[in-house]
C-alpha cells in the first residue's frame, strides 16, 4: 500500500495508527493484555504489508483498533499469544474481507469470527481460516452470484 | 509507483513540496470519504482496483468541476481552492448533464427510425439500463452500458462518463431527426442497396441517407427521391472532377446548409453534426480510385427481387 499512494499520508496514517494502538492498551489491559511500544510499531508494519499482500486499501484507524476490542476479552488469548494471535487475525480478516468479495461488513464479519473463535474453534486461528471462514465466504459468494 | 498519483510526475514537478502535500492531503480526505461512501461505511478498507477506480473518478469529478479550464493551467486552479469545494461543484454539474441525458434519451426513443437494425435496438436497450446503473457519486467516469450501434461520426474517446453518453445521444439524435424526414420504404431499399444484410451488421442507418441526400442537392434534384441514377452517378463523379478539395467541401457544406432548410432543422448543434458528417463524405471522395468512380458512394436503389425486403 505505502508505494501505492501519496508517501505523505502513508507518514501521518502510521503515525495515527500506532497511536490507536497505544490507545487500546489503556483498555485492553483490564484483560492483561498489552503492546510494548515495539510490538506496537511492528503491528503497523504488518497493517500495511498485509494490505500489501491482499491487494487492499485502508483509510484512517483500520481494522486493527476494532479487531483488538472485539477479541481482548476471549479466553483463549493471554498476554504470550497476544501478538502472534492479532498478527494472524488481520491476516485471516482481510484474506476473508477479498474472500467474500466485499459483501460482509466489517463488523459483521468481526464479531462471526469472534464467535467462532470462542466457540467451535477454541482459540485456534487455522481452524477458523480452514472451515468456518472458508465456508461463510462460499456462501457470501453464492449469495452475491445470486444476485447477480 | 505512481498510477494513483493525481497528475503525473510531470505535472507535479512544478509545485512545491508544501503544495504537493496540501492537495494530496486533500485529496486524501476526500478519497477517504468517497469509500466511506462507496462501502456505506460497511469497511475501511477497499480492494486496490476499488480504490484505483474511486480516486480517478474524484479526478473525472474535479475536472468537471473545473469546467473549460485548459490543462496547463489545470493544477494551479485546483490549487487556488478548496478540492472538496471543486468536486461538489464538478458532482453538481454531472448530475445537470445526467438529468439532461435523460431527456435526450426519451427524444431518441421518441425518434427511433422504423427500419430494423439489430445493433440500433441492443444500444437503445443498453442505453436505458446505464441510466440505472450509472453511478455518478462514485464511479462517473464508467460508461456501464455496451454501445454497439456505430454511429456516422463516433464520439471521441476521451470523453468519458455522462460526457460521452451525452454527446453519444445528441448526435443519435441528430441522426433519427434526419431519417425521420425521409421515406421508410425508400430508406430501406437504399440501405438494402448499401449493405444486403443491413439489419444483422454493424452499419449506421443515417450515412447513406445523407450522402445520396447530398448528392441530390448538389445536383439541384429532389432529396426525398434519395435514389441516384446512373446518369446522375457520372454527372456527380464530372462535378466533383473539376473542383479542388477545398471546393468540394465548401460545395458539400453549402449542400448540408440547403437540405437542413429543407428538412426545418433548425439546430445549430444538429447541423454542425451534420456538417461534420458530410466532411466524412468529402474525405472518402477523395481516398476513391477514380478508376470505379461513384458506384459504391452515391448509391442507386437495387432491383426488388426479394419480396422479403420491407418485413
Amino acid at each position: 500500500m505505502p508505494d501505492l499512494f501519496f508517501p505523505i499520508m502513508f507518514n501521518a496514517m502510521e503515525v495515527q495508527t500506532f497511536e490507536a494502538l497505544q490507545a487500546c492498551n489503556l483498555f485492553t489491559a483490564q484483560y492483561g493484555l498489552c503492546l510494548s511500544a515495539e510490538q506496537i510499531q511492528s503491528m503497523v508494519n504488518k497493517r500495511f504489508d498485509t494490505l500489501k499482500a491482499m491487494g487492499r486499501m485502508e483509510f484512517g484507524e483500520g481494522i486493527l483498533k476494532q479487531l483488538i476490542y472485539q477479541f481482548c476479552d476471549s479466553p483463549y488469548i493471554t498476554q504470550e499469544n497476544y501478538e502472534g494471535i492479532l498478527c494472524d487475525l488481520l491476516d485471516s480478516f482481510y484474506y476473508f474481507k477479498n474472500e467474500s468479495m466485499d459483501s460482509i461488513p466489517d463488523d459483521v464479519l468481526l464479531s462471526m469470527m469472534k464467535r467462532q473463535f470462542d466457540g467451535k474453534c477454541q482459540g485456534s486461528t487455522e481452524f477458523l481460516n480452514g472451515s468456518f471462514l472458508e465456508e461463510l465466504c462460499r456462501s457470501a459468494r453464492y449469495r452475491n452470484s445470486k444476485n447477480g | 509507483m505512481t498510477t494513483l498519483q493525481p497528475f503525473g510526475e510531470n505535472k507535479i514537478r512544478h509545485m512545491s513540496p508544501l503544495e504537493t502535500e496540501q492537495l494530496q492531503c486533500q485529496i486524501w480526505m476526500l478519497m477517504e470519504k468517497q469509500v466511506r461512501r462507496y462501502t456505506m461505511g460497511e469497511s475501511s478498507s477497499v480492494p486496490e482496483e476499488i480504490a484505483r477506480k474511486l480516486l480517478k473518478s474524484i479526478y473525472f469529478t474535479l475536472r468537471a468541476g473545473a469546467g473549460e479550464v485548459p490543462a496547463e493551467q489545470w493544477i494551479r486552479y485546483l490549487q487556488s481552492r478548496p478540492v472538496e469545494a471543486l468536486f461538489q461543484l464538478g458532482q453538481k454539474k454531472i448530475y445537470q448533464r445526467l438529468l439532461l441525458s435523460k431527456t435526450l434519451f426519451m427524444q431518441v426513443k421518441g425518434t427511433c427510425p422504423a427500419v430494423q437494425n439489430i445493433a440500433y435496438r441492443d444500444t437503445v436497450n443498453a442505453l436505458e439500463d446505464f441510466f440505472t446503473q450509472y453511478d455518478f457519486r462514485s464511479m462517473a467516469y464508467e460508461i456501464p452500458c455496451m454501445i454497439d450501434y456505430q454511429l456516422c461520426v463516433s464520439v471521441s474517446e476521451n470523453l468519458s462518463g455522462v460526457f460521452f453518453i451525452q454527446t453519444y445521444l445528441e448526435r443519435l439524435f441528430a441522426e433519427n431527426k434526419f431519417l425521420k424526414c425521409f421515406s421508410k420504404d425508400k430508406i430501406i431499399l437504399l440501405l438494402h442497396a448499401y449493405c444486403i444484410d443491413y439489419q444483422e451488421q454493424l452499419v449506421n442507418l443515417a450515412e447513406p441517407v445523407l450522402v445520396n441526400a447530398i448528392g441530390l442537392m448538389l445536383l439541384n434534384q429532389d432529396i426525398f427521391r434519395l435514389e441516384i441514377s446512373f446518369g446522375e452517378r457520372r454527372e456527380l463523379f464530372l462535378l466533383f472532377q473539376q473542383w479542388s478539395r477545398q471546393e468540394a467541401e465548401e460545395n458539400i457544406a453549402g449542400a448540408i446548409q440547403k437540405i437542413c432548410g429543407q428538412l426545418r432543422i433548425h439546430s445549430p448543434k444538429m447541423q454542425k453534426y451534420f456538417l461534420l458528417m458530410s466532411m466524412e463524405l468529402a474525405h472518402r471522395i477523395w481516398q476513391l480510385d477514380s478508376q470505379y468512380g461513384f458506384q459504391g458512394v452515391f448509391l442507386s436503389f437495387k432491383a426488388q427481387q426479394d419480396s422479403n425486403i420491407f418485413e
